[in-house]
This record gives C-alpha cells, sequence and structure tokens, in this order.
C-alpha cells in the first residue's frame, strides 16, 4: 500500500493514474488548486523570457575567472610581507635604535645645564706643609674647593706679580 | 640577510665608537691651566678669566672680597709631566709634578706651591674636566693672591 507522499509525489509528476488518480483526488480536493499553481509558476520559471540575458557576459566571468585565480595563487604583497620577516624587523629595529642612541649621545648636551654648579668636582686628597708656620686647611664645598695657606710671609707691595 | 646582519653588526660599531669617544680623552690633548688672581675691595674691577666665567658670586662669597683681578695665566700641554713649572709671577711659583687620569674620568695632580725659593705646600688633588682648584695664597697689597688651577681637554 502507497503511503501519501508517495501518491502525492506520483500525482505531481502526473504518474498517478486510474483509480488511484480518481480516490486521490476525490480524498484531498483542496490539492487540484494547489497542483494548477506549481504547473502555472513552473510553466512561468522555464519560460525563456524570463532569463535575461547579460550585456556583456566576458566581463563577468573574467571578473570571476580574476577572483578565483586571486584565490588561489600566492598573492604580491603576501611576498612583499615575507620580505619583512621577524629577523629582518628585529635587525631593523635594533639599527634604528642604534642610530637613535648615537645621535642622542652626541646631539644632546649632557649634564644638568640648569644648575651650572652639578658638574663641579675637585677633591683635595692630600696636603703637605714644609713650613711648621704655615697651616694649609681644606674647604670643601659644593660648588668650590679651596685650600687656605695661613702663615705665609706677606708679599712686598711693590712686586710686580704680572707675568 | 648576510648583508643586513653585517649592516646591524657595522651600527653597533659605530654606536659603540660615538658612545665611548667622549668618555676616553686623548691624554695628548689635554692641558693643564693655572692663574694668579687679586682680590681685594680696593682694586679695580676686572674681567674674570673665560674659565672662571660664572665663579665671582662664589669667589665673593668664599673669599670675602668684592673685587677680582686677573695677574697672570699661563697653560701647558699636559704629556709626560715631570715637575713641570705651570706659573710663575714675582716671587709666587706653581709647579705640576705628576699627572694622572682617574677611572672615573677626572685627573689628580701633584702641585708644589713655592714661594721666593721655598716649597710651601705639596698637594695632591682630583678634580673634573674644566673644576678649578683655589689655593688662598699670601697676602699682598690691600688684599689676598689667589691660585686657580684647572684642568681640560
Amino acid at each position: 500500500m502507497k503511503t501519501f507522499e508517495e501518491k502525492y509525489t506520483a500525482w505531481i509528476d502526473g504518474v498517478l493514474e486510474g483509480e488511484e488518480l480518481r480516490s486521490f483526488e476525490h480524498e484531498y480536493p483542496l490539492l487540484i488548486q494547489h497542483k494548477v499553481e506549481y504547473l502555472k509558476l513552473r510553466s512561468l520559471l522555464r519560460n525563456e523570457d524570463y532569463r535575461p540575458e547579460l550585456a556583456n557576459p566576458d566581463f563577468f566571468t573574467s571578473q570571476i575567472m580574476f577572483e578565483v585565480s586571486g584565490r588561489t595563487a600566492v598573492r604580491p604583497g603576501l611576498k612583499s610581507s615575507l620580505w619583512f620577516g621577524l629577523p629582518r624587523l628585529a635587525w631593523g629595529g635594533v639599527g634604528v635604535l642604534s642610530i637613535g642612541l648615537a645621535l642622542f649621545l652626541v646631539l644632546i648636551p649632557r649634564g644638568n645645564n640648569s644648575d651650572p654648579n652639578a658638574n663641579y668636582v675637585a677633591e683635595v686628597l692630600h696636603t703637605k706643609t714644609a713650613d711648621p708656620k704655615v697651616k694649609a686647611t681644606v674647604e670643601n664645598r659644593k660648588d668650590i674647593t679651596i685650600i687656605k695657606l695661613e702663615g705665609l710671609d706677606r708679599l712686598p707691595p711693590q712686586q710686580d706679580l704680572h707675568h | 640577510m648576510v648583508v643586513l646582519r653585517s649592516c646591524g653588526l657595522c651600527l653597533f660599531v659605530a654606536f659603540g665608537i660615538v658612545a665611548t669617544a667622549p668618555a676616553i680623552p686623548s691624554q695628548d690633548s689635554i692641558r693643564a691651566w693655572s692663574c694668579l688672581l687679586y682680590a681685594s675691595d680696593t682694586a679695580r674691577r676686572s674681567e674674570l678669566p673665560r674659565r672662571l666665567a660664572g665663579y665671582e658670586p662664589r669667589l665673593q662669597r668664599s673669599f670675602g672680597f668684592i673685587n677680582y683681578q686677573l695677574l697672570a695665566q699661563h697653560e701647558i700641554a699636559v704629556e709626560g709631566i715631570s715637575e713641570t713649572p705651570l706659573l710663575s709671577a714675582g716671587d709666587i711659583h706653581i709647579l705640576l709634578s705628576s699627572f694622572s687620569v682617574a677611572p672615573d674620568g677626572g685627573y689628580v695632580v701633584r702641585l708644589l706651591f713655592v714661594q721666593g725659593d721655598k716649597q710651601e705646600m705639596e698637594t695632591q688633588a682630583k678634580v673634573g674636566q674644566g673644576s678649578p682648584l683655589f689655593i688662598r695664597g699670601p697676602e699682598w697689597r690691600d688684599g689676598q693672591i689667589i691660585i686657580v688651577v684647572a684642568i681640560s681637554s
């Protein structure tokens, strides 16, 4: 015994005949209207008037072929990205950093320019006087270092000290 | 790839040269300079030497005199030093008896101060590049004699 689906498919395809056809249409009268609409739609879609011709089919074909070839072939951008590989980028970074540091050391003045005393370095390590009358004391300040000699003979005022 | 590695190596070498060049002064280019100043409240004021630019307020504060007049100055190249006269003016003589470059870049100098024919003082000091060392010397006229020693390259 055939199921409803088998009968329906055969009926739509037009192969249901005889007593089966009559009993099916008698049992499902609403389906007849559906079949009429289906047949109209099928004939409409098979009509060649509804298949518009492309004005420039070669252009679309070439576009599609280009897309297909572009997806399968190795792209030039990928080649260039391979050229800038990670090691080369690393070396490039190191080189740029080296140049930047060298320029910084050469061009930028070092030291604290805001404080002219910042670079002052003078330290007395050892002092000795030959004459016990003469005393040497060291005055160490942040911005000046002085050895003060006391007990020296006064210089004659007429002596010319210009060199 | 090999070319790029070579370029990177060259850059490192160049960077090393540039970075270390200023830190290692050649001893041939090092110069010792000394001058004699007359500090007083009465002497005419004169321009301090270029190497003492900016030091006038410190001198006034430290020595207590208002005016500082340059009497003499002398400069020598420091190379193979063995007790070299650095400055002579009247009875005052400064001799540089030894010189060496300290590991930290400073200079260690040994100085002799002679007045007349008598060695009055011997000192060893460490000075930085362009940092003058001051010695308060004998009295003269209405003020004081100040000796300055500086090393530069």
